[in-house]
């Protein structure tokens, strides 16, 4: 009855073999998902057009109305869905990961509406998106200093970090309105929630420049992220320099955070879920968590641009709202559920 | 390769913490660190592993000061078990062990590193549980997976603080047998911090007892452990008996 040790390694061995290819298989799901929404939702919005329009124009570029509003309107706003949902999501795995603490999420924190605020006062001064977004990251990384300050105090719970992140988040976004007022702006309410709509090609590469050249550095990160779930102790014991590690990630987070929020405003709740699901479907591995949480972001904030953009033609709803709509029966589920064992 | 302390001393905020002290393992023995608490137990042993700068003194592994190498080069040399795991976001039973394989592979991992995890993980008993998420397991499970983790460092010290204070009565002995098996096969030298005085005893080659910082006493349990060092101490009043292995087996009666 007794299997031999040989036997028993070889089934241990198949099936980690099987639970790591089973990751994989997620991921090049969700890319092919990602993938076949992209293209399901062009076709949609005011001006009616069809898959086969789509196609057409994407192979063979023409200049008739469809081509027009197909690469000047569509697409710049799809690609700007997926980069953000993308970036957002990779940071709340991030922050989520370098905290300990599966509520915190850039926005929950108060870095994005920080950052958002940074973005704000650098347009002020009108020299450039350059500008716009080293202050947002420089708003961005003090709050994000604050609240590591505060979740090392002793005797601080993960939910009372969130709290204090709260409180951060809402004095910016009064700081935010109070400065746009000052500043004449209009459409305070639509700004500060969050949205897609004059995303332009120049918007969508800024964006995209920022998050392909974070994500490897995040990725050589993860691994020592996954070592630093396990204490800061045993994480040093293992020759991680935990300090820098999580120094590193948080600067790559925020900076991402920093390059969508100058261009979109604060677009909440993607940040927050995207990484929880991730973690629910890929365990704790962050290599595996980052692209996860990416994916889902991008497929989380692309299908809630659209239902933005098409739910109440040619009324145009905020995407941030709608996100918060999903958003917040989520974070009530949560905790529900983590009352239920704490 | 041994471990050898010698003359070390640590200042809290000038507040003298540890004075003094050497203390030397041995290749393949276990030596237990005893002592009240704020005795400079856990101390020492984060002086030992880096954690804490040592005000003069030195430690060194094989000859080698731990001062002047690498954090990298440390971890292959130097294993640590923390008294619990702090784990609030889980991973696999094979994952955690995995991680002590960080100092020697890249961003991936290799198959000689999977077959590593996976003799560690037999020689611990806890192969069957591989998979299994490691907040899902028990406190005494827990303990063994955070000696496998750092068993998979293939140290050449190994450091524990406190590994039974978490343990019911069963693992505290299972966990102790597991330590004094994988000492003398894998060669390793054991320092260990440890409350109880009876499993010290019994599971220690050599015992060291810390008052205020400073060695009181080392040796063997038989010559350290006695009626006159527990009332000097720990000011407790207690007999000294014999253990069917020879061993001091104390029973407290009181503090004074």
């Amino acid at each position: 009855m007794s299997m031999s040790i040989r036997e028993i390694k070889g089934e241990i061995e198949e099936r980690y073999a099987k639970y790591t290819a089973r990751k994989f298989v997620i991921l090049f799901a969700l890319i092919a998902s990602l993938i076949a929404l992209a293209i399901a939702v062009t076709p949609l919005g005011a001006a009616s057009l069809s898959v086969g329009d789509v196609f057409h124009s994407l192979f063979y570029r023409g200049s008739s109305r469809a081509d027009i509003i197909i690469w000047q309107l569509r697409l710049p706003r799809i690609a700007m869905a997926i980069i953000c949902g993308m970036g957002l999501a990779l940071s709340g795995a991030v922050v989520q990961g370098v905290l300990h603490n599966p509520l915190a999420s850039p926005f929950t924190l108060g870095v994005s509406s920080a950052a958002f605020f940074g973005g704000m006062i650098g347009g002020a001064f009108g020299v450039g998106m350059g500008l716009n977004v080293g202050f947002a990251f420089f708003f961005g990384m003090l709050a994000l200093f604050l609240i590591y300050g505060i979740s090392k105090r002793r005797g601080m719970t993960p939910e009372t970090v969130i709290l204090c992140g709260i409180c951060l988040m809402y004095l910016f976004l009064a700081l935010t309105s109070v400065a746009g007022m000052m500043g004449g702006a209009i459409g305070m309410s639509q700004i500060l929630s969050g949205f897609l709509v004059s995303s332009s090609w120049d918007s969508v590469l800024t964006t995209f420049v920022f998050l392909i050249i974070t994500f490897p550095l995040l990725m050589w990160c993860a691994r020592d992220l996954n070592a630093m779930a396990l204490g800061d102790d045993t994480a040093t014991s293992v020759g991680i320099n935990v300090k820098r590690t999580r120094m590193i990630s948080m600067v790559l987070a925020t900076l991402i955070v920093s390059s969508i929020v100058c261009f979109t405003g604060v677009i909440g709740f993607v940040c927050l879920i995207s990484p929880f699901i991730a973690r629910m479907v890929m365990g704790n591995d962050h290599r595996f968590i980052f692209p996860c949480s990416a994916l889902i972001g991008a497929l989380l904030l692309l299908g809630t641009d659209t239902l933005a953009r098409t739910a109440m033609q040619p009324i145009e709803i905020p995407v941030g709202m709608i996100m918060t709509i999903i958003g917040v029966p989520f974070i009530l589920y949560l905790a529900v559920k983590r009352s239920g064992y704490t | 390769m041994k471990l050898e302390i010698s003359g070390v001393s640590f200042n809290y905020n000038s507040r003298p913490i540890l004075k003094d002290v050497n203390i030397e393992v041995k290749e393949g023995e276990i030596v237990s660190l005893l002592g009240p608490n704020g005795s400079g137990k856990t101390t020492l042993l984060r002086c030992i592993d880096g954690m804490l700068k040592p005000k003069g003194g030195t430690v060194s592994i094989d000859g080698k000061d731990v001062r002047e190498m690498k954090q990298n080069e440390l971890a292959k040399l130097l294993g640590y078990v923390p008294q619990r795991a702090v784990n609030v976001l889980p991973c696999s039973v094979f994952d955690a062990v995995m991680i002590g394989r960080r100092p020697y592979v890249g961003w991936g991992s290799g198959k000689k590193d999977r077959e590593v995890v996976f003799e560690i993980l037999k020689l611990m008993g806890i192969e069957d549980m591989a998979l299994r998420s490691f907040d899902g397991i028990s406190g005494g499970e827990m303990q063994k997976v955070l000696i496998a983790k750092a068993l998979a460092q293939e140290p050449a010290v190994l450091l524990l603080d406190e590994p039974t204070s978490n343990l019911d009565l069963r693992h505290q002995l299972e966990v102790l047998k597991i330590i004094g098996e994988v000492v003398k096969e894998e060669k390793v030298s054991a320092l260990m911090a440890m409350h109880d005085l009876n499993l010290a005893s019994r599971f220690s080659d050599r015992i060291v007892l810390l008052k205020e910082g400073k060695v009181y006493d080392a040796g063997d349990p038989g010559s350290v452990i006695t009626q006159e060092s527990i009332r000097s101490v720990y000011g407790v009043e207690a007999i000294v008996k014999e253990n069917d292995g020879g061993r001091p087996h104390i029973i407290p009666l009181r503090a004074i």
